[in-house]
């Protein structure tokens, strides 16, 4: 190789990084699609559309929110795993179910290669029923699942989902029999419950603000550590004498392989809405979470940590061998 | 009264120039989006939503109302015109809309569609504004057992739709029937299992229903009319020569003849919309077949029908509002609109939901007395004068120097959706089966509406059997459900019927 052409080559190695870099400092160049796993109005779709405008200043291109409902989130994953890797669409993805699901049925994607943007904040989970059952308090609730095998149902937001296990872990510590019915999201399982469809539902607390605070809902226990501001007078899942607690976390993932800096920007623009202040007042007084931003790797270790933790859950429930 | 002053308080909240304006704007980019086929008013908020986020909430609203009531009209425009529905929710409305334009009655279709579209409109709003409690209770009632029977109920009105001859029965079916095939392709709903993917990927999220839409509704029509050239030059040439403009007087006589089916659409389409997942397009054609099946002359419907306009256009309007009445009594979004409303509200802070109405009632009945606005200053002031521009100036155009233009328009709509050059290969393919459907006398409407009603018939049917622990008996135990099944095997027999006598 002479030097004409070995300069050439150099030349040529260079400038396709350059461009490279080029093309992901440039990013964003048009609007992004963000596609939210479970329906309106659901929890992660609220805090999600509430975080969309701070992302866009500090993106500076509109986000395009599309609800991509199904399989317990899978099929909105799917569709960003498939994705061109150039950081146009990504999706939010929530703690533990990316991990849960890929555990049950064979994927078309393996959760680990996605690329972890960040998470915003952890939350609660509530189980409730209709203001006109016949249940006040979850022993009430507990003693009816144990003489009736079988007939209590319960909404979830997909089989397989954190709502869902919770309550099978529940079930295998009382020694009941119960019935998941899962729904597009946490929306549809509460319309389902007031219509009568379903006697009971476990969702995360922002979907159940309205109907709660309206008191159509009535709320029989907090499935975590902590009472929770929306609903202080009702005891968490420890006090009743498990050992045992459920959070989520709402977070985002990119397709593999997506260019580390573009991962970069959109952690960024998370963090950067998460540090406002409206974000903050509105999380805590409307939407009843709390905002803790955690970066992509910080997200990823949750990811390994909850994929252990929950596969035990999955084999003391039986739904795993 | 409490409810007038609650009402003063919307009207004092909502009324402001800006609001107005926003909702003549929206309607008249609704009207835009609506009418070209590939994109619709859906989409328009979609993509406009981010921008809405600096503004009051109710300003947000009042424009993407106004997208959303102009988009629902726009698309009858090209359905009448052009026989190319910019909507699905249009498609029914080109069954009567384009012969009557063939015979020279465009004037008179697309003013009567605007028509119905307004009094559909209204009558949900006011349904909306004094009996949204108890509607939502209804809409509630109805559960995954319910919702099976309904969809089931309206894919055997639509089957039946078509035609006089009893052939086309089973045409319907298969139309039917491929449609609910093609929408099960695609990973599984709630198991993520692959099927009919035949090992491509892309399949894996199943075939987009907008790509459906444009490939079945404008390419194959498209395609179908090229194929009819030499004929088509003659059919417009003859329109020409007996162009006839409406009369005030003709215009209340036709409203005279469809007053019974426009109010009859606008109670269909309001109970529609308050279902979620159900919409505009299941509306309009279950307001046609309900307008045909109680006609005492059934076999004109399809010939040029006034009546086979106002039915479908006032239903899918009727939808608009209906589609608020989960969102407000109980926060629970039932459209892609409501969706985006509820965004737009929960940006400046307010949780949509029987609180809100309770804590801040100004703004949900601001919400109603800008849709009552919406309809009636977005119809006479936005659409009518365009759609007498349409009118006037399609009727000139050369149906070949517009097909290109389509053509881009699909292309692009499909691709703008996922930026993915796959779905101009799906449209490809929709498009030459669209049109090899349609040469064999089956119906592509059919096929896009159980297309389009096939995940929500299987994710009910499969729900309801969860809970019914498999057993089928929970069909019948409904009374709501037993009785919309027994209606379907009813309706189905006696159309075989009517249609053997012929």
């Amino acid at each position: 190789m002479n030097k004409f052409k070995l300069s050439i080559f150099l030349l040529l190695f260079l400038l396709f990084f350059v461009s490279f870099s080029v093309i992901a400092q440039d990013y964003p160049l048009k609007p992004i699609k963000s596609l939210i796993p479970l329906s309106a109005g659901g929890t992660s779709d609220i805090v999600a559309r509430a975080l969309a405008p701070y992302m866009e200043e500090y993106l500076g291109q509109p986000l395009v929110l599309i609800n991509k409902p199904g399989a317990n989130g899978t099929l909105a994953v799917a569709e960003v795993a498939q994705s061109e890797p150039d950081g146009y669409t990504f999706g939010w993805a929530n703690l533990p179910t990316l991990v849960i699901h890929s555990q049950l049925t064979e994927l078309p994607y393996d959760p680990e290669e996605l690329e972890f943007i960040a998470t915003a904040m952890p939350f609660e989970y509530v189980v409730l029923v209709r203001k006109d059952a016949s249940w006040n308090t979850w022993e009430e609730f507990i003693q009816y699942a144990k003489s009736n095998p079988g007939k209590i149902t319960y909404g979830v937001p997909g089989l397989g989902s954190t709502n869902h296990l919770a309550l099978e872990f529940v079930a295998m510590k009382e020694n009941i029999q119960w019935e998941p019915v899962p729904f597009p999201g946490n929306p549809e399982a509460i319309a389902a419950v007031l219509g009568g469809h379903v006697n009971a539902c476990n969702t995360s607390t922002t979907a159940a603000v309205s109907t709660v605070q309206s008191g159509e809902m009535k709320p029989l226990i907090v499935l975590s550590d902590k009472r929770i501001n929306l609903i202080p007078d009702i005891p968490t899942i420890l006090e009743k004498g498990y050992d045992f607690y459920q959070y989520s976390c709402l977070g985002a993932v990119l397709p593999p392989n997506t260019p580390e800096a573009i991962r970069l920007k959109l952690e960024q623009a998370i963090e950067y809405a998460c540090n406002q202040d409206d974000i903050q007042e509105k999380a805590k007084n409307n939407f009843f979470v709390t905002i803790d931003f955690k970066n992509g790797s910080e997200y990823r270790e949750l990811a390994t940590k909850y994929y252990k933790i929950w596969g035990d859950v999955l084999r003391q429930v039986g739904l795993l061998k | 009264m409490n409810f007038i002053s609650n009402l003063m308080d919307g009207i004092n909240y909502g009324f402001s120039f800006l609001n107005l304006l926003g909702i003549l704007v929206g309607y008249l980019l609704g009207i835009i989006f609506g009418a070209i086929p590939g994109l619709t008013g859906g989409m328009a908020i979609v993509l406009l939503l981010p921008f809405t986020y600096n503004f009051s909430p109710i300003f947000a609203i009042a424009t993407l109302m106004g997208i959303y009531k102009g988009g629902v009209y726009g698309g009858s425009i090209t359905a009448i015109l052009f026989n190319i529905p910019g909507t699905p929710m249009a498609a029914a409305t080109a069954f009567d809309g384009y012969p009557m334009r063939i015979k020279g009655e465009g004037l008179r279709a697309l003013e009567m569609a605007l028509f119905a579209s307004i009094i559909g409109g209204t009558v949900s709003n006011l349904l909306l504004m004094f009996t949204a409690p108890p509607l939502a209770r209804v809409a509630l009632k109805l559960g995954p057992a319910e919702i099976s029977a309904l969809i089931f109920f309206a894919l055997t009105i639509i089957t039946n739709l078509m035609g006089n001859a009893a052939i086309e029965i089973w045409k319907g079916l298969v139309a039917a029937g491929l449609g609910l095939l093609f929408s099960i392709v695609g990973l599984d709903m709630l198991t993520a299992t692959r099927r009919y993917g035949f090992g491509i990927i892309q399949l894996d999220s199943g075939i987009n229903y907008i790509v459906a839409i444009i490939g079945i509704l404008a390419l194959a029509e498209v395609f179908n009319q090229i194929d009819q050239a030499g004929e088509l030059k003659l059919a417009v040439l003859k329109e020409v020569k007996i162009f006839k403009r409406p009369t005030m007087k003709s215009r209340l006589k036709d409203l005279k003849i469809c007053a019974k089916d426009i109010f009859r659409s606008s109670i269909v389409g309001s109970i529609i919309g308050a279902l979620p997942g159900l919409g505009a397009t299941e509306a309009a054609f279950l307001g046609y077949g309900e307008a045909k099946r109680n006609s005492k002359h059934p076999e004109t419907f399809g010939e040029g029908e006034i009546i086979g306009i106002a039915a479908p256009e006032s239903a899918n309007n009727a939808v608009c509002a209906a589609s608020m009445i989960p969102l407000v009594t109980l926060g629970i979004p039932g459209s892609v609109v409501a969706a985006a409303l509820f965004g737009a509200f929960m940006i400046q802070g307010m949780m949509p939901g029987p609180m809100l109405m309770k804590t801040n009632p100004e703004v949900i009945y601001g919400l109603f007395v800008l849709m009552l606005v919406t309809d009636i200053l977005g119809g006479l002031i936005v659409a009518y004068p365009i759609l007498y521009l349409a009118e006037k100036y399609m009727k000139k155009i050369a149906y070949n120097v517009l097909f290109p233009f389509i053509i881009v328009f699909c292309a692009v709509g499909s691709y703008g959706i996922n930026f993915n050059t796959f779905d101009i290969k799906v449209l490809l393919f929709l498009g030459v089966f669209g049109y090899f459907i349609k040469r064999n006398g089956f119906f592509g409407p059919i096929f896009l509406i159980a297309f389009i009603l096939g995940p929500f018939l299987e994710r009910n049917v499969r729900t309801a059997l969860i809970i019914s622990k498999g057993s089928i008996s929970i069909f019948l135990r409904s009374p709501v459900a037993l009785i919309l099944l027994a209606f379907s095997v009813i309706y189905t027999i006696s159309s075989i019927k009517k249609k053997f006598k012929k």
